[in-house]
Parts: structure tokens; C-alpha cells; sequence
């Protein structure tokens, strides 16, 4: 199997509490790959691990490894931003710079990883990262206006394209559709089984029914561990684990 | 019925007391910009527009003469202070709100703690400190510039800068500090290094930076007291050499003080005049940073 993603024994400690505790993953190229399981089981550390936003925290400690298309993230001789530039990422709560406008929220990555060389690359880059996140008829007539004028869930896919801009070869999503409401989210899930054609989406979500249906693969997470992997369709409908079983019947998380 | 009533009783009654509140907050204010106006607009005018550049005239004559030499002062001092102060504060300010390792969070802390006590200094204190600074230093920058004098325009710039660095520095700081940690994750994750995460912040912030600007240039051209031990003030032009910064220089709050105090009539007439355009000074700079926060 081809993986693009590689974590060997990662544990993770924050000013002396122990998050996640010997983590094992390999995830395949060009799939939803879900981590859901309850709060505080340690999903968002372990996607904020992937492309070291964890390194702005206070009192962290990494220890195993980590690869990421053949880049070692953890090496002490590996720059941060260039992991970061291999890796995109879409957070809870649709962050777009408010003030700035659409087409430089969009633009803000090329620019500044100096990905293009004309403006009018720039321009065919923000259009197309646009089209992807299935916000290009929304906004082509006011890619100037501010981005705090759009609506959450398009604010939300501004992001994703903010995010794709960079071309990276993994997405993390840490929750994207906790702060949307139904219509938006559905949107936003039907636009995630799209872009795995282009890249590998790591999708960290407390809704298991949203794992079931956008996921390839997913991961079953509980206290800081990871006690079960396999297909979607494998886990959901024949878990092994009792715990991965009690999770997705909601009786408990 | 009766309740309706008392309602409208109680009701009146407050807005009574609220519209006084409001005259007696406005009143102030309107009669210091009105006894400045009053009495140093016609001065401005009798000598308009010398009045910006000529010295101030022989004591006791019935000429006015002008304040050119501490409008010159004042410009000297503040372009230096805000030159040299602004980028200090903005850089700490990064510095301390984008710390990353803790070292650097603990030396922020320290930065912090040190600099919101230093906003608390009398600013008679941080002249007199300056110019104890200076007069120590003397004998060792004698040796390198021997016109050196510790009442000088280097002093004033110094002990300006101790003034307003420390507002400018906290105004930017509490700023980037109130921006959403998702906000700041955002530039990172698109692999922007810390220089470049905080020139995206700073340019999301650009408003406040304007006002803390705007602020500590207010803060300057009105500061006198630190100017005392300084600047020192004078009423003549300096030579424009090598040794400008080496020489005491005027400002025009110096100005409205010895002046105002010096008991000659054209004198205090003159110190008016300065009041006045100080005040004018401070007005427009309030006005341009309410018009540049607007647009943003």
C-alpha cells in the first residue's frame, strides 16, 4: 500500500500531560481518511502534530516519528514551514483573515511561499482553488470585498481553497462542519469526497455518521490511542473493538 | 393611570440628570479649546504668517516676534523620537505576543511587566533620569564629540522615546494578543515562517497600529515635563551642523512654560500663540487617526 502518511509510535505530551500515547497510522494516497472518537481523546493533537501547528503551544513534547510524503516532520534538520507547505489545513471555525479580501485570503498562500511568478498565474491559481472548493459562481464578481462578507459555510470553503492554493499533498480538516449548519455541512462533505481526487483529506470529526459517509478509511480514537483502523464500511459494520461499537451506535461520546 | 404617570416623572427625571452629566463632561472641554482659541488665535494672526518662523521678540517690546525655534524644536524632537521609537515598540510588541520557545516567552513576560510599569513613571522623573544618564555618560562622549552637552536634543529624543515607546508597545501587543489563535494557526499553516506570520498580523491589524501611532505622536508633541532636564529648551535657532543633536533645542511646550512664566507681556502673549498651535497640532492628529481608522 502506498501511504502517504506514515506515524510510528508518536507520543505527545503538553506541559506534562500525556495526549496521545503511542500512536500507529499509515494512511493511503488520495483517500477520506476519518479520525473520530470522543472529546479529549486527542484527535486535533494528532493533526495538529502532522503539520507542526502544535509546535506554537506552550510546554509540547513530541517523541516517534512522523512521514509525510517521504518528508521526516519531527527531524530536527526539517523546517516547519515546508511541512506546512505539504500539508493544508481547515480548522473549526472558518478563519479567514476578515479584513482581507477573497481573492487574498486565496492568494495569501502563493504569495507567501512565492509559488507564482506572474499575476496573472496568481490569478488562474486563486481561480482554480476557488472552482475546487465549489466557491467560484458564488464570488467571481466580488473576489475584492472583504471575506467577513461571506456567509460561515462559504467562509468555510474560502478556506478550503485557501488551503488548496498551496497544492498540498495532504488536507487536515479538524472538524469543518461543527460551526455550519445542515445545509452548509452537507456541502462542505460533498465537496470533501471530491477532493480527494487531487489530495488526501485526514478528517478529524466527532460525528461518526459524517465519518460513515464521507470516509474511505477511518480510525477509531480513545484516550490518547488509536484501538481501531480498517474501511468504512469495515468498521461500521462490523466493528472489533467494544468501545469503536458502543462509538458509532452513540451510546457513548 | 397613576403608575403611567410616575413613569414618565421618573423617566424625565433621569434624562435630566444624564443631560446635566453630559454638559458637565462637554463643558470642560469646551472651555479649555475656547480660552486657548480665544486668547492665541489673534496672536497667530498679528504676526501671520512670521509666526512660524521668527524668534520670539525682545522681552517688553510690543512686538510678538515667533516661535520658529521651538516649532523647529518640536519637529526635530518628534520626527527622531518617532523614527527611532516606533520600530523598537512594534518589534518588542511581535516579540513578546508571537513567542514561541520558552525562553522567549519568558523574557516576553519580563519585556511586558517591565515596560506597563515604565507607562506608570512620572515623566518628570524619566528627563531628570535621562539627564543623570547623560551627564555620567559626558566625559566618554566628550572624548569622541567634544561639543557634547547633556542638555541636548539627543537627551530629548532619548527621554521622549522612554515616554511613548512603552503605550505604543502595549497598544500593539494587547493587539496582537486579541487576535483568535485560529487566526494566527491560519498564517502558519500555510507555511509562513514567524517574520511573515507576523507581517500578515500586523497588516490585519493595521488600524490599531495607526492609532497607537497616532497616539504616541500625540503623546509627544505634548509631552513637556521630560523635556526639562533634556531638551532644555531655547529661543534661538541652533546652528543646522553636525553638532544639531548636541545642542539643547526648544519645544513649543517649553515654550508655553518659560514663556508663559517669564512676566513680559509680549512674552505671555506668545506662550498663548504656542497653546494654541499645540492644541491645533493635537486636534488634527485626533482628526486624521479617527478618518484613517474609518477607512480601514
Amino acid at each position: 500500500m502506498d501511504s502517504v502518511v506514515q506515524i510510528r509510535d508518536l507520543w505527545v505530551s503538553i506541559g506534562g500531560r500525556s495526549i496521545l500515547r503511542g500512536v500507529n497510522l499509515e494512511i493511503p494516497r488520495n483517500v477520506v481518511f476519518a479520525i473520530m472518537g470522543p472529546s479529549g481523546s486527542g484527535k486535533s493533537t494528532l493533526l495538529r502534530s502532522l503539520n507542526r501547528i502544535l509546535d506554537l503551544y506552550e510546554g509540547v513534547s513530541v517523541k516517534g516519528q512522523i512521514l509525510i510524503d517521504g518528508v521526516d516532520v519531527y527531524n530536527s534538520k526539517t523546517d516547519p514551514s515546508e511541512v506546512r507547505r505539504l500539508v493544508g489545513m481547515v480548522f473549526q471555525i472558518p478563519n479567514p483573515i476578515p479584513n482581507m479580501s477573497i481573492y487574498d485570503n486565496v492568494a495569501l498562500g502563493p504569495r507567501i511561499n512565492k509559488l507564482v511568478r506572474s499575476r496573472w498565474e496568481l490569478d488562474n491559481l486563486v481561480k482554480r482553488a476557488l472552482e475546487k472548493a465549489y466557491l467560484w459562481d458564488e464570488v467571481k464578481d466580488r473576489l475584492h470585498l472583504p471575506a467577513s462578507k461571506l456567509s460561515g459555510g462559504q467562509q468555510q470553503r474560502l478556506c478550503i481553497a485557501r488551503a488548496l492554493a498551496m497544492k498540498p499533498k495532504v488536507l487536515l480538516m479538524d472538524e469543518p462542519t461543527s460551526n455550519l449548519d445542515p445545509v452548509a455541512s452537507a456541502k462542505i462533505e460533498e465537496l470533501i469526497v471530491e477532493l480527494k481526487r487531487d489530495v488526501t483529506v485526514v478528517l478529524v470529526t466527532h460525528n461518526s455518521f459524517q465519518a460513515s459517509r464521507v470516509s474511505d478509511y477511518v480510525a477509531f480514537m480513545y484516550d490518547g490511542q488509536i484501538l481501531e483502523v480498517g474501511l468504512t464500511g469495515q468498521i461500521f459494520t462490523r466493528p472489533k473493538n467494544k468501545l469503536t461499537e458502543k462509538y458509532i451506535t452513540g451510546r457513548f461520546g | 393611570m397613576k403608575p403611567l404617570m410616575l413613569r414618565k416623572i421618573r423617566s424625565l427625571t433621569m434624562l435630566a440628570l444624564i443631560s446635566t452629566a453630559f454638559a458637565l463632561t462637554l463643558l470642560p472641554v469646551l472651555s479649555l479649546i475656547g480660552t486657548v482659541v480665544y486668547n492665541g488665535m489673534s496672536v497667530v494672526f498679528r504676526n501671520f504668517p512670521g509666526i512660524f518662523f521668527d524668534i520670539p521678540a525682545a522681552p517688553g517690546s510690543s512686538e510678538v516676534g515667533g516661535i520658529g525655534p521651538h516649532l523647529l524644536g518640536t519637529m526635530l524632537l518628534v520626527a527622531l523620537a518617532m523614527a527611532i521609537g516606533t520600530p523598537i515598540s512594534i518589534l518588542a510588541a511581535v516579540f513578546t505576543a508571537e513567542a514561541i520557545k520558552s525562553w522567549e516567552r519568558n523574557l516576553g513576560r519580563l519585556t511586558r511587566l517591565l515596560t506597563h510599569m515604565m507607562i506608570e513613571f512620572p515623566t518628570i522623573v524619566v528627563g531628570l533620569a535621562v539627564y543623570g544618564l547623560m551627564t555620567t555618560l559626558a566625559p566618554y562622549i566628550r572624548a569622541l564629540i567634544p561639543g557634547f552637552r547633556p542638555f541636548s536634543l539627543l537627551s530629548g529624543v532619548i527621554a521622549l522615546i522612554m515616554v511613548s515607546a512603552p503605550y505604543m508597545y502595549a497598544q500593539v501587543e494587547d493587539g496582537l494578543k486579541s487576535i483568535p489563535q485560529h487566526i494566527r494557526e491560519a498564517v502558519y499553516s500555510l507555511g509562513a515562517g514567524r517574520v511573515l506570520t507576523s507581517y500578515v498580523l500586523l497588516r490585519y491589524l493595521k488600524s490599531t497600529v495607526y492609532a497607537a501611532i497616532s497616539i504616541s505622536l500625540a503623546r509627544m508633541i505634548s509631552e513637556t515635563a521630560a523635556l526639562f532636564f533634556t531638551a532644555f529648551g531655547s529661543n534661538v535657532y541652533p546652528p543646522l551642523d553636525s553638532n544639531l543633536l548636541f545642542r539643547p533645542v526648544g519645544s513649543l511646550t517649553l515654550a508655553v512654560y518659560t514663556l508663559g512664566l517669564s512676566g513680559y507681556e509680549n512674552w505671555v502673549e506668545l506662550s498663548w500663540a504656542a497653546s494654541f498651535i499645540l492644541l491645533m497640532l493635537c486636534l488634527a492628529l485626533f482628526a486624521l487617526s479617527k478618518v484613517v481608522i474609518r477607512g480601514e
